[in-house]
């Protein structure tokens, strides 16, 4: 699980990338880019389902960075504010399109966590890409707010209170949210296993 | 704090899973656990759909997807001359020690030194002719590659076909000719590829979740009196 507390040097280090963005740095961005790309893409991906659509939202996001990197102040962690971003977009973009949910009927249908990555590891079996293909599956099947809230604490490791920042609500809405969010799949995984 | 309670309500637990309750708070619902198998029952639960998330590995980011980024920006903010640069940056994910870098550096120049004096050696003595390369292959290659947007979309000139960006790397599922029925209703799906058609080349897009290639029409045969016409 990631740090909870963001350190003074992470946001001097912050204001500092946001500083040169504004000067015409074009290292600063790539710099961004470099530390950010992962988290972005990993989030678009759960949020949308898709590999593809991840790729597409990850682009739209870093160039709305890059417009609006210039006006970060630091009043919150790069990292936090990347993530407002990005979820922002997501939420958008996802809720002009068709639901994210993949028939778990479909054998031939990939899930998402195998398309993103070409290489998978010798544990990838097909057991536990199944596992993973009903996951991913019920995942998608969540109402967006319990999804979002469960993305970014059980797959991005951020904390209740920089999930709060992220989402723009309280403590206590998120703790709701994510407990509503995990109780739900738990049950959508065991409707699967069941049937 | 509903510790006391006859049962904790999930919230409680989904806070107390992830630590995220204070220390008072915390060790009330540890005591209430350790009475309470209903409870201990919700909390696995919980746990369980936890650790099934940690089945889903987490996803590189396709190696394409900084040039991308790079050209979208440059793209948006008209900023063509940032472009090779920015692209070569992002285009690395991982930054590379500084030693490495110093020693690839140093054996390519190196090279570049030894290649250049055993050119010249040859040349002396006649074994070889130095010709400038083409000036195709000694053109970089974001010159070659044309990018353009269409009906809000943007498209890449590659391999003589115009792709929508999100295409890059995927292998059309079906393709489509030119002026069959199919093409129309893709046309009338997607207008925006009527100006890219008229240029006879191929356009490969994405039509709802797959990859389609709209062929252009073969050139038709020359009729014969045309021929004709020609011959007079």
């Amino acid at each position: 699980m990631q740090a909870v507390a963001v350190g003074s040097e992470t946001r001097e280090h912050d204001r500092e990338l946001a500083e040169l963005h504004r000067l015409g740095d074009r290292d600063a961005f790539a710099e961004v880019y470099r530390e950010h790309a992962e988290a972005v893409y990993n989030l678009a991906l759960r949020l949308s389902g898709d590999p593809f659509d991840a790729a597409d939202l990850t682009q739209e996001v870093f160039l709305r960075v890059f417009r609006h990197l210039g006006g970060f102040r630091g009043g919150s962690s790069l990292r936090t504010w990347i993530y407002r971003v990005a979820l922002n977009h997501c939420r958008s973009r996802l809720a002009r399109r068709r639901p994210p949910a993949r028939s778990l009927d479909d054998p031939d249908e990939p899930a998402a966590c195998e398309l993103a990555d070409p290489s998978p590891g010798p544990e990838a079996t097909a057991l536990a890409e199944d596992a993973a293909r009903r996951v991913a599956a019920a995942l998608a099947r969540l109402p967006l707010v319990f999804r979002e809230a469960v993305v970014l604490r059980d797959l991005e490791g951020l904390a209740y209170e920089e999930i709060a920042d992220v989402l723009g609500t309280r403590v206590g809405t998120v703790r709701s949210r994510i407990a509503r969010g995990r109780d739900r799949l738990r049950r959508e995984i065991e409707k699967e296993d069941v049937s | 704090m509903t510790a006391q309670a006859a049962h904790l309500d999930r919230e409680l637990l989904s806070a107390y899973l992830d630590r995220e309750l204070g220390a008072r708070d915390h060790t009330e619902v540890e005591e209430h656990l350790a009475r309470c198998p209903g409870c201990r029952a919700d909390l696995d639960g919980l746990a369980r759909a936890v650790g099934a998330l940690a089945r889903l590995e987490r996803a590189a980011p396709p190696a394409a997807l900084g040039e991308l980024v790079a050209r979208r920006v440059a793209l948006d903010t008209g900023r063509r001359g940032w472009l090779d640069g920015l692209e070569r940056r992002l285009s690395t994910l991982a930054p590379q020690p500084p030693v490495l870098v110093l020693f690839t550096v140093t054996v390519a120049l190196a090279f570049i030194v030894y290649s250049f004096v055993h050119a010249m050696d040859r040349q002396g003595r006649g074994e070889v002719s130095i010709r400038p390369a083409s000036a195709e292959a000694a053109r970089p290659l974001l010159e070659r590659v044309e990018t353009r947007r269409v009906g809000g979309r943007e498209v890449v000139l590659r391999d003589g076909a115009w792709r929508e960006l999100s295409t890059l790397g995927e292998a059309p599922a079906r393709t489509v000719a030119a002026g069959t029925p199919e093409a129309a209703e893709l046309l009338a799906r997607h207008p925006w590829l009527a100006e890219l058609a008229a240029e006879g080349r191929a356009v490969v897009l994405r039509d709802g979740e797959e990859v389609v290639a709209l062929q252009p029409a073969p050139p038709t045969a020359p009729s014969a009196k045309a021929a004709a016409d020609d011959d007079r």
